[in-house]
């Protein structure tokens, strides 16, 4: 059973290694400090006082020849003043003193000091201690004049000592050492600051360990400051224990939107929902997000402790935040625009707080409402063109039944026309209704198909019938090239007049004057392909497949001017395919189309 | 009492309405000149000053109120005043068009012929 200790925290523990290991290396890099600084001085040391007894040596010589060496005592007194000698003498050929530092023991007969030999060159040296405890180097050069040897020179030189390198280290003490223990205070600081989640995350798990085996462990939630500390906040949330027993306010409501009163099933719900959920704190970070969200916001980075109004306002094409102005306290719901790489998006964004009030944060939905845009567009487009259609000849029919009911200076040559005129646009009307009819069945997939033997010939035959006075009417030409072996088929009669008639007013409809439209009809390979082609004012390529589009309207205006319903060649392509075949454009703008419809006969 | 003929200058594109209004209004005693559209209209308004128009707002090239803007700005028929045929009245508001376009006064299709005769006649001499 493990036991309380006292021993340090984790992050602690990583900081007192550090810091120990950083002493050892500084106490390292001291020592050889001291080292190479001591071997340094030496033999600067040595250095100095070889080149002074080269000029002493030199300056004696010259004394011993000039004056006999009148001048020698002067100069070994002032030779070891200023070159801070610890004595200094010349010996003559017999061994005794000719000149010393100490005057009392001129003539004296030379000791010489004991040590440890040492050559450069022409000179050489003993090393020795003093009675006073210093090492001192003892320089010997020989004298010479005219060739001959007139005895030699020593001069002895205090080997810089401890004092001396500590000394010496002293003066670079504030740069060589405050700089490197900064900058390994400032390390173990950052060390620290940088494990502090670790610490949290390691008491949680030493409280747990300590937990009896029969309970489910409990853990709580710490300071979301790293990555880490949400990954252990959220392995916290999913504990079935903490989910009973929350002491925290916000949290227990954060908890009770996302998951009830147990974790994750709701939790995976909600992650695989299309719609974005988002939970932020009460400064706008978001805690908690699910997939949709980051998918949504087109964000590859993970967005959890990051201001979801920084967020939409970075995205929004506007560069603002389309609910930076509204009351934080209220539900709020707005429409976000959002450029992307493939066009322009629509987001919606309800917002609204927890629990009540803004102190608690705020629960965002994100939908994407591009598509539904879409739809109320082309819905809205639809009406207009509907109600357009209807009203049209239902003023016509007011309009003549009216004058004929009221006028009485009407000839009777009149009186038929007007007739005409309001049955063409009673059919007109019926049309349109029939239109609409088949287009809400094909809207909910009850549009069948009842098949029976027709003689393929004269229901094409029929069909261009309907349309030929319009045609004529436009002054345009109109060919029908029916091949003579079309023969029977099971065709519904019905809908697939409907479609050559639809095909046939469409090109009628967008061919100018003088132009011509063409029905073609051949049986090929048990299949009737039936071509209607005009010399009219053609589909751009990007337009082709959405012609069969519902609703859709082409932005050529050549078209706009034409009334339609955006229902015909939807329907058309939709009978073919009720018939097993298909129905196909071929086009180039300014050029007239061509559309083939393809039907089985087997 | 003899004076001439009111003029007045129809523009719509659905050929069945323009003969029956067309008809109401040589009944009430104007003097009628059709066009098929918004820009033939606008042709003929250029040469010639009308006591009256009647004009569909859903017409290729030029839309009703593109052709009473055009107008305002005229020198022929800048104080002409003008009814216009809609079949989307609620989209556009009454007020908007008159203080605004200067739209003289506005019919819902369906209309009936009389309604719009009585409303031509109410119209003459009214200027802008």
């Amino acid at each position: 059973m493990l036991t309380s200790t006292n021993q340090l925290g984790f992050p602690r523990r990583v900081v007192a290694l550090y810091l120990l290991f950083c002493l050892s290396a500084v106490l390292l890099l001291s020592t050889g400090a001291v080292m190479a600084v001591d071997s340094l001085l030496k033999a600067q040391a040595a250095g100095d006082a070889l080149s002074q007894v080269g000029r002493l040596a030199a300056a004696i010589e010259i004394d011993l020849v000039t004056t006999g060496g009148e001048k020698t005592q002067a100069l070994v007194e002032n030779a070891r003043k200023e070159g801070r000698l610890t004595w200094c003498a010349v010996v003559a050929p017999d061994g005794r003193y000719l000149a010393h530092s100490d005057p009392t023991l001129l003539g004296a007969i030379e000791i010489e000091p004991i040590g440890s030999q040492l050559r450069w060159g022409a000179i050489d040296g003993v090393r020795y201690s003093d009675e006073n405890g210093l090492i001192v180097n003892a320089y010997r050069a020989p004298l010479s004049t005219n060739n001959e040897p007139v005895g030699s020179l020593v001069m002895a030189v205090a080997v810089p000592g401890w004092k001396g390198v500590v000394k010496n280290l002293a003066e670079h003490a504030p740069l060589a050492i405050v700089g490197p223990l900064g900058v390994i205070l400032l390390g173990g600081w950052w060390l620290r600051r940088t494990t502090r989640p670790l610490a949290d995350i390691e008491r949680g798990l030493s409280a747990i360990a300590r937990q009896p085996y029969d309970d489910s462990p409990r853990c709580e939630a710490i300071a979301p400051s790293s990555l880490a500390a949400i990954g252990w906040n959220r392995i916290a949330q999913a504990m079935p224990s903490n989910l009973v027993d929350q002491s925290d306010e916000a949290t227990q409501a954060k908890l009770r939107v996302l998951a009830g009163n147990a974790g994750g099933k709701q939790r995976a719900a909600i992650e695989s929902l299309s719609e974005g959920i988002a939970i932020t704190d009460a400064e706008g970070r978001i805690d908690f997000a699910n997939r949709a969200v980051a998918a949504l916001l087109g964000s590859d980075d993970e967005i959890e402790g990051v201001s979801i109004d920084e967020l939409l306002a970075g995205l929004a094409s506007t560069k603002e935040n389309p609910l930076a102005g509204s009351s934080r306290d209220a539900e709020v719901v707005s429409e976000l625009q959002v450029a992307t790489g493939s066009g322009d998006r629509m987001l919606r964004l309800a917002r609204a707080p927890l629990g009540g009030d803004a102190s608690t944060g705020h629960v965002w939905s994100l939908r994407d409402i591009t598509q539904q845009k879409l739809t109320d567009a082309s819905r809205d487009q639809f009406i207009d063109t509907a109600t357009h259609e209807l009203r049209t000849p239902l003023a016509n029919i007011k309009a003549y039944a009216e004058t004929l009911a009221m006028g009485d200076m009407i000839d009777i040559e009149e009186q038929k026309e007007f007739c005409n005129t309001i049955n063409a646009e009673a059919t007109r009307l019926a049309r349109f209704v029939d239109d609409l009819l088949s287009i809400s069945s094909l809207e909910v997939g009850s549009l069948g198909i009842q098949r029976t033997t027709v003689d393929v010939r004269r229901l094409l035959d029929e069909a261009a019938d309907k349309i030929r006075p319009t045609i004529k009417q436009r002054g345009m030409t109109f060919e029908v090239k029916l091949s003579e072996k079309l023969g029977e088929a099971r065709l519904d009669k019905d809908k697939v007049s409907g479609m050559v008639v639809n095909l046939l007013g469409n090109a009628a409809k967008y061919t100018p004057e003088g132009g011509t439209v063409t029905l073609t009809a051949v049986r090929e390979d048990e299949q009737l392909k039936i071509e209607v082609r005009d010399t009219g004012v053609g589909i751009a390529a990007d337009e082709a497949e959405k012609v069969f589009e519902k609703f859709f309207r082409s932005a050529n205006p050549a078209v706009q001017d034409q009334v339609g319903t955006g229902l015909g060649l939807p329907l058309a392509r939709e009978i073919a395919r009720l018939h097993r075949g298909e129905l196909t454009l071929a086009s180039k703008l300014g050029e007239g189309c061509t559309f083939t419809a393809l039907l089985p006969l087997q | 009492m003899l004076t001439a003929p009111k003029t007045v200058l129809i523009a719509e594109d659905n050929a069945a309405l323009r003969r029956v209004i067309g008809f109401a209004l040589k009944g009430c005693g104007f003097e009628v000149t059709a066009a098929p559209d918004g820009a033939e209209a606008w042709r003929i308004a250029e040469g010639q000053t009308f006591d009256l128009v009647v004009t569909d707002q859903q017409m290729p090239h030029l839309t009703g109120v593109e052709l009473v803007e055009q107008l305002r700005q005229s020198t022929t028929n800048a104080k002409t005043p003008v009814i216009l045929l809609t079949a989307k009245g609620m989209e556009l508001e009454a007020d908007t068009l008159r203080e605004q376009y200067g739209v003289s006064a506005m019919l819902h299709k369906p209309f009936s012929p009389s309604q719009l005769g009585a409303l031509a006649e109410e119209m003459i001499g009214q200027l802008v």
